[in-house]
């Protein structure tokens, strides 16, 4: 029985890559892994399809260009997701270059584009959830979203973001604690 | 522990609230979207080299001539070697001429010095400036090849002007030291 993608060790993936003949098949192997994973964690921190779509193609032609430099120090989806973040912190860097809002007027204008959004279908508590994540401060927003929604332990996050562990546990519990306070004013 | 539920117990106790919320994921991507992004970014990524594998087939020696001779007289290249054979044979043809007159110190040097003496007397038009400062006639035989070669009226004192001219400083100095 032939294994399925999610079988295939990250060191069989490298090996495939390194191989001109078996080089596509790295490829595929590499995409049907991680792809997926790599586009929601994108998703999540610049919030429309489009804008994701950007991130994670130049993340994919930055990861294949320099693959043959990768060298094992880290492991391989730490590598992939610290590419991911990083090209999403300079997207969101340049957009919020360009549009020079305050936080504040960024929670309603995420709020507005995600109630227009084609691709989002939240709830009311949902799109308050995203537009009280969109006014945390950017490193803070990363963190709740690797460990509330990726499920990340605090030693894969640190790994990715280079922080430490002890540092992650309080930008983590300030998040919570930010969103609780956020649906509370805005029941009151 | 398990890191799910690790996760969802620290979330209760930092915050009841946000831990009871659905997690569901409320964002949405177009149909078919990741194996039209896996094709799209294929072709920016593969590199030509390593595109689908074709099969080609195995060449034999006198294709492999064919293809060498094909390569080697293709117009640009055949006009390239032509220029470089040239500028080959121009270069031995020039290096040849100057040869030839170090020939002539070889030939001077390898002569007694009455044949050589005979010699330049005879061929002496042969001779540039350099050649000139290079014999070791003594006052003598100088003296005696103008009085048999030129007239009094000052024709060497011409020609020697003209090889003078010939003559830079640095040779013109190794002269009359």
């Amino acid at each position: 029985m032939q294994p399925t993608v999610n079988d295939i060790s990250d060191d069989q993936i490298l090996s495939l890559l390194k191989e001109e003949h078996s080089y596509e098949r790295g490829f595929r192997a590499l995409m049907q892994k991680y792809q997926e994973r790599l586009y929601w964690h994108i998703r999540r921190m610049v919030y429309e399809h489009d804008d994701a779509n950007d991130v994670i193609q130049n993340t994919f032609v930055k990861v294949f260009k320099s693959i043959h430099r990768f060298e094992g120090k880290s492991k391989l989806y730490t590598w992939l997701y610290r590419i991911a973040t990083n090209e999403a912190i300079t997207f969101l860097n340049r957009k919020q270059k360009k549009s020079m809002s305050s936080l504040d007027d960024e929670g309603s204008h995420v709020s507005e584009k995600l109630q227009a959004d084609t691709y989002f279908d939240g709830d009311e508590i949902q799109l308050r959830l995203q537009k009280a994540l969109s006014v945390l401060p950017e490193k803070q927003r990363i963190v709740f979203n690797m460990r509330y929604y990726e499920e990340m332990t605090y030693k894969e996050i640190a790994e990715v973001l280079e922080t430490s562990v002890g540092a992650l546990k309080a930008s983590y519990h300030h998040a919570v604690k930010k969103i609780e306070h956020y649906f509370r004013e805005v029941e009151s | 522990m398990e890191p799910k539920k690790e996760i969802q117990e620290e979330l209760e106790q930092i915050s009841p609230f946000l831990a009871g919320l659905d997690k569901t994921q409320n964002f949405k991507v177009p149909v078919n979207y990741f194996e039209e992004m896996q094709e799209d970014l294929w072709q920016k990524v593969a590199p030509e080299s390593k595109s689908a594998p074709v099969a080609v087939p195995k060449k034999t020696w006198l294709s492999q001539l064919d293809e060498l001779l094909a390569n080697w007289f293709q117009p640009r290249l055949a006009l390239s070697l032509a220029s470089l054979l040239l500028l080959l044979t121009a270069g031995w043809y020039f290096m040849s001429s100057v040869d030839g007159s170090e020939e002539l110190v070889a030939v001077e040097s390898s002569l007694l010095d009455d044949e050589a003496y005979d010699y330049f007397a005879q061929n002496f038009d042969e001779f540039d400036a350099e050649l000139l400062s290079q014999l070791d006639f003594d006052d003598e035989e100088i003296d005696a090849f103008v009085e048999s070669n030129f007239s009094g009226d000052g024709e060497f004192d011409v020609l020697l002007e003209d090889l003078l001219q010939e003559l830079d400083i640095d040779e013109l100095e190794g002269l009359l030291l």
